[in-house]
């Protein structure tokens, strides 16, 4: 078991407040249960704010190390919802520091052994997707009202095109979500796979003797090589998603675009 | 932005425009009964949502490279 690469996406409960429906047997009604997924979910969210109230305790004019990497956090975020939705955007500035802070720590959280990544199941990225679109059809709709719906017609169509052209704007516009939360999990999943793969193979070689140690050599180091870039997807992964969801935002405060 | 996210993510952008319609269309097909005709079309119309969403990452893309010159080494 310990060779199977996918055994680290198994959820268990750790506690359970029973089953709404179902009848009786295994499987059957909707489960309430604390999971190893909501507890990681549940120690991400700790350790956010833990970090933030830390660094922020003793303000100073003049920041310390501590100070300053929660800055540079601020900054790093404030930048890209100006650049992507204009000024207008800071309002949607907590939102944003929110779900790239989530997805960034979840990510980090996941390269460490035997924590669960809980942004390699697509029903927890579906949701933060879902999450984002719901924001900006919403807001879209209070802001411009019917106005929004500009988003499908393009200015400067021909009228005889505009049937054509707005199911397949409407169509471009539903598939964000799934595009959004399938790469952030397709990437954790993958990745997470890959490096279990390639670090099995370091032990099933090494119990060869010493012809499978000295082979053993190859996919430790591509083992190495992958954690790192597997570091990387995962900044990456939480830096993707928050710029798209400020693009995203500037589609529904700026919907003639 | 990484040569490796910026693929993945046209990728992705792709294939869930073609996903998205054909879903649309499987849908249709199982309230009308019209089987496979709204699949078919459905499909096609998703497969031109997916190349506009291609091209406009490719655009958006392209015009970051062009207003910042210097993004090239952070690469």
């Amino acid at each position: 078991m310990a060779n199977d690469p996918i055994h680290q996406f198994v959820i268990y409960d750790i506690f359970s407040f029973g089953t709404i429906g179902g009848d009786g047997t295994e499987g059957s009604g909707i489960s309430l249960a604390f999971t190893n997924s909501s507890l990681f979910m549940a120690l991400t969210t700790l350790t956010i704010c833990a970090y933030l109230i830390l660094t922020t305790r003793r303000r100073g004019l003049i920041p310390n190390r501590w100070q300053l990497t929660s800055e540079m956090a601020y900054e790093f975020v404030a930048n890209m919802v100006r650049s992507n939705a204009g000024t207008e955007g800071m309002k949607f500035f907590p939102l944003v520091f929110s779900l790239f802070m989530f997805i960034f720590i979840g990510n980090m959280f996941g390269m460490i052994p035997y924590f669960y990544t809980f942004t390699s199941q697509i029903i927890v990225t579906f949701a933060l997707a879902m999450l984002v679109m719901t924001v900006v059809v919403a807001y879209g709709f209070i802001k411009n009202g019917p106005k929004f719906l500009k988003l499908f017609v393009p200015s400067g169509v021909p009228g005889y095109i505009v049937p054509i052209v707005t199911p397949i704007e409407v169509i471009s516009f539903l598939s964000r979500p799934i595009s959004l939360s399938v790469r952030l999990f397709g990437n954790m999943l993958a990745g997470h796979i890959t490096l279990k793969v390639f670090t099995g193979f370091v032990v099933s070689l090494a119990s060869l003797g010493a012809v499978g140690i000295v082979g053993a050599v190859l996919p430790l180091l591509m083992g190495v090589a992958i954690t790192a870039l597997e570091f990387m997807v995962s900044t990456v992964q939480a830096y993707v998603f928050a710029v798209l969801t400020s693009m995203y935002l500037n589609d529904a405060i700026h919907p003639s675009h | 932005m990484s040569t490796l996210a910026r693929g993945l993510r046209i990728g992705a952008e792709f294939v869930a425009a073609i996903l998205v319609g054909s879903g649309i269309g499987y849908l249709i097909d199982m309230v009308a009964g019209t089987t496979p005709w709204a699949l078919l079309i459905m499909f096609m119309v998703g497969f031109a949502a997916g190349i506009l969403n291609v091209t406009r990452v490719v655009a958006e893309l392209n015009a970051q490279r062009s207003s910042s010159p210097d993004a090239d080494e952070t690469d």
